[in-house]
């Protein structure tokens, strides 16, 4: 028994002394055990169909933005965006005496930096005043970029400026004197319709800024002014300001008395479009579609007037034929904007948006990676020194997964547009090619793997 | 140190083709065999237990029980064409038991393992019309042990039979993961685990033939009967994003069930004795593994051909009056699996000492072993292991008797 119990012991101290490896090192090799049939794939085949489509109007105010700009190409024909500006009554209307002396009515903007085009030309614009009240009458206080106004036949003003938007430079555009000197009397008479509100919008309803593009100077051009805080997270904006210049009596220079816009949320843009004699000639907005075959392979985004590209890709409901126990990895969709129809392949516009939509093209909701965390957005690789073209990648992951899934099928599609700044303060345009006229565009490179 | 052993004592070889089918088989016997080249069907030992031929049972000392232990380490090195790493592990080999149960039938019981499996490996496979490339990893451990029962009968002073009954029983598990390797995507994850259990019988039968002079020469011969392994196999398949917030079953299947038939083996030795001092002895065996059924993607069971080489010297020291007994070896396998249509043959040399020390023997031994080619893609493994059994004798029965 002694001898059995000294086995034991034996064996348990074995055991434990034993039963010791090393960390189980990964061995970096083993292609012997590659087997013929990889399980992975790579597919970049499938059909992608791709239309043009127009959305439905859109809201263009709250941005606090002007914007003036002007497109016109043989793809889009003739794009313009005009900025409506109503003017109200500051509150803080300083009294004067009669022995003030107006000096001048000045309008004054501020460019923002944000432009797109050719700075080198001198740019006009002209001011009109608006002769219909800015507002709409079912109490809503949003202005779409469909939206107009009646207004004056000639403008009151005209200013011919040179672009300087990365230095921020401001444009004075003097209104006439005649305008000046009634506002300048009523303040120092103490005229009602300076002290109501109400009064100074029946007289006052706001201006127009429209750029006036007769010349090219204006092709492919858009300017924005006066947006966004001064100093980030302060409440000091940029404002469109119309200023009355005044002398005091005894003062050495000139004082002003602030008039500014009634709300700057009341700020729009509005965008028009004269297609005649372009591929799109017959485009409307809401569930009409133009397949890109019947716009010579080709199709279009536009910031202000919405147009923007919807895509479908009928075989991925078909992927199991592949294999039964079939799953993405990963999905890109590589899209080339056409060769000559952008300047400088690095100032292609960069915030393209991703969103589904439904058979009637209305946006239903963002395209999401997987875990719905972050938006998709086009990947934008451009690179001006290489001949390599430049093209944007999507990862549409989210949308092959609901795609290729065993459930139910709905008609939804995926639709690429600007995203919502951009949209209704810009004038930007692509003109994308289909698979049939470039190989690599809508092309959906998919990984797939077999279990 | 402490965490590394019991986490890991799960898997006691390192060897990559221990993926393929069922592992690796363990066949250098109890006590004396592995250093006398894994020869042990026309052995027979007094006070040692021999797995190899059941009929050996018959020359044990009627008086003794024998508990027997093996414990062993092994390092591993692995070559390819362009990499090299090695690795250490270590476990014990088999716990048994025998003793006579009179004159004429003899019996022994233990446990030993049957196959080997543990492995980790990484591959990287292009993808074909895309830049990028897929990593594949697997890991895998487990391995088949044998529970067994020997009967063996003295049908004459000169012959004997014996039958041997094992369980074998034993997990063979795999981790795969797949993923591409550009940035941000998902990754899938494939787990197999497998269950066996089956029995085995094998047949022994060793016929001594006297010589002059004390010497004398042994005739075994062998034959294991064909069998079932019963597979009991779970399959879970998911895909992961890299973060690990996503996760989608894409496969959960359970108790499939499969059969595992096993061929009849054969084997046949033969052991020349002479006077008490030394012993020469062959084996060849056959393994038809052709017949298996086991379904492998990248390999091919094939027979396998195993010639052993024994030879142990017993050398007096009088002066101490010690006795050591001097063991070499060598055995050659044809191999049991086609890789790449190349067969996996192997080559070890092994050296053998064994002594006693009051009522334990200790056999110590050590074996090298190469198998594989570093062309054509394989591995070439070379292998070390030194081990230790020891066998306890003890007059249990004795006590017994005498009541």
């Amino acid at each position: 028994m002694k001898r059995f119990r000294d086995f034991i012991l034996l064996l348990l101290t074995t055991i434990i002394a034993g039963s010791c490896t090393d960390d189980v090192e990964t061995y970096k090799f083993g292609k012997v055990f590659t087997s013929s049939d990889s399980k992975v794939g790579y597919l970049d085949t499938l059909t992608v169909n791709v239309s043009t489509i127009m959305l439905d109007s859109f809201v263009t105010s709250g941005y606090n933005k002007v914007v003036l700009g002007y497109n016109n190409d043989p793809f889009l024909g003739k794009t313009q965006v005009e900025t409506y500006i109503p003017i109200g009554l500051n509150t803080s209307i300083p009294t004067l005496t009669e022995e003030a002396v107006f000096d001048s009515l000045v309008l004054v903007l501020k460019q923002d930096g944000t432009y797109s085009g050719d700075t080198n030309t001198l740019k006009e614009i002209s001011i009109y005043r608006v002769t219909e009240s800015i507002e709409r009458g079912d109490d809503e206080s949003y202005f779409y970029n469909v939206d107009s106004f009646a207004k004056e036949a000639n403008p009151i003003a005209t200013i011919k400026f040179k672009p300087r938007p990365l230095s921020q430079k401001s444009l004075y555009i003097h209104m006439p004197d005649s305008l000046g000197i009634k506002l300048f009397n009523w303040i120092v008479e103490g005229n009602d319709t300076i002290d109501y509100s109400d009064l100074f919008l029946e007289y006052f309803k706001g201006f127009v800024l429209i750029p006036i593009t007769t010349d090219q100077n204006w092709s492919s051009s858009f300017y924005g002014l006066n947006s966004g805080e001064i100093t980030e997270g302060s409440d000091d904006f940029n404002e469109v300001e119309l200023r009355l210049y005044y002398k005091k009596p005894d003062a050495e220079a000139n004082s002003y008395i602030s008039f500014v816009p009634t709300s700057k949320d009341y700020i729009f843009t509005h965008y028009s479009s004269d297609r005649n004699g372009t591929v799109i000639e017959t485009m409307q907005s809401g569930s009409f579609i133009m397949p890109s075959g019947q716009t010579n392979n080709q199709v279009f985004i536009q910031s202000g007037s919405g147009l923007a590209v919807k895509i479908e890709i009928p075989l991925l409901e078909r992927i199991h034929e592949i294999s039964s126990n079939i799953t993405i990895l990963d999905a890109r969709l590589v899209v080339k904007p056409h060769k000559g129809t952008y300047p400088l392949a690095s100032k292609l516009p960069n915030d393209i948006s991703v969103y589904w939509t439904d058979k009637k093209n209305r946006m239903i909701g963002a395209l999401t990676d997987v875990a719905g965390e972050s938006n998709i957005t086009g990947v934008l690789t451009a690179n001006d020194e290489f001949d390599e073209p430049p093209y944007y990648s999507f990862y549409v992951l989210d949308y092959v997964l609901d795609k290729t899934s065993t459930e139910q099928q709905t008609d939804d599609a995926l639709m690429l547009v600007f995203s919502g700044t951009s949209m209704a303060t810009s004038l930007t345009q692509l003109i994308l090619d289909d698979q049939s006229l470039s190989k690599n565009s809508f092309m959906l490179q998919l990984y797939y793997m077999t279990y | 140190m402490v965490n590394n052993c019991i986490v890991n004592a799960q898997t006691n070889t390192n060897s990559p083709y221990s993926k393929l089918g069922l592992g690796d088989f363990e066949s250098m016997g109890f006590g004396r065999n592995a250093g006398m080249g894994g020869c042990g069907i026309a052995l027979r030992n007094e006070f040692g237990l021999n797995s190899l031929n059941p009929a050996s049972l018959t020359a044990l000392d009627s008086q003794v029980v024998i508990m027997e232990l093996g414990v062993h380490a092994d390092y591993t090195q692995l070559q390819t064409a362009n990499q090299k790493g090695a690795l250490w592990d270590g476990n014990f080999s088999y716990l048994a038991l025998g003793f006579a149960l009179n004159n004429r039938w003899f019996m022994s019981f233990g446990v030993a393992p049957y196959t080997n499996v543990g492995y980790n490996i990484q591959i990287t496979t292009p993808i074909s019309g895309s830049i990028y490339e897929y990593n594949t990893a697997m890991e895998g451990s487990g391995g088949l042990s044998s529970l067994y029962f020997s009967g063996a009968y003295k049908i004459s002073k000169l012959s004997s039979i014996g039958l041997n009954t094992s369980l074998l029983f034993g997990p063979k598990n795999e981790t795969q993961t797949y993923s591409l390797t550009s940035d941000d995507n998902f990754y899938v994850t494939q787990k197999v685990s497998n269950k066996y259990a089956g029995f085995k019988f094998d047949l022994g039968y060793q016929q001594t033939i006297p010589l002059a002079a004390k010497s004398n020469l042994v005739l075994g011969a062998t034959v294991n009967a064909p069998g079932y392994l019963h597979q009991r196999q779970t399959i879970f398949v998911t895909k992961t994003d890299n973060d690990g917030s996503y996760v989608d079953t894409l496969r959960d299947e359970d108790e499939i069930l499969k059969k595992v038939h096993f061929p009849i083996n054969f084997g046949c030795g033969i052991a020349y004795n002479y006077k008490e001092k030394l012993t020469i002895t062959m084996d060849y065996s056959l393994y038809r593994w052709s017949e298996i059924t086991i379904e492998d993607q990248y390999s091919e069971y094939i027979n396998n051909h195993s010639y052993n080489l024994g030879t142990e010297y017993r050398l007096k020291i009088k002066p101490i009056n010690k006795q050591f007994d001097c063991r070499a070896g060598f055995t050659y396998q044809s191999g049991y699996l086609l890789v790449n249509k190349q067969k996996l043959q192997s080559l070890g040399v092994t050296t053998g000492l064994g002594f006693q020390i009051r009522d334990v023997k200790y056999n110590l031994y050590a074996e090298y072993n190469w198998r594989g080619f570093t062309n054509n893609n394989m591995i070439r493994e070379d292998f070390v292991r030194v081990g230790l059994n020891i066998s306890l004798l003890d007059l249990w029965f004795q006590k017994r008797k005498f009541h």
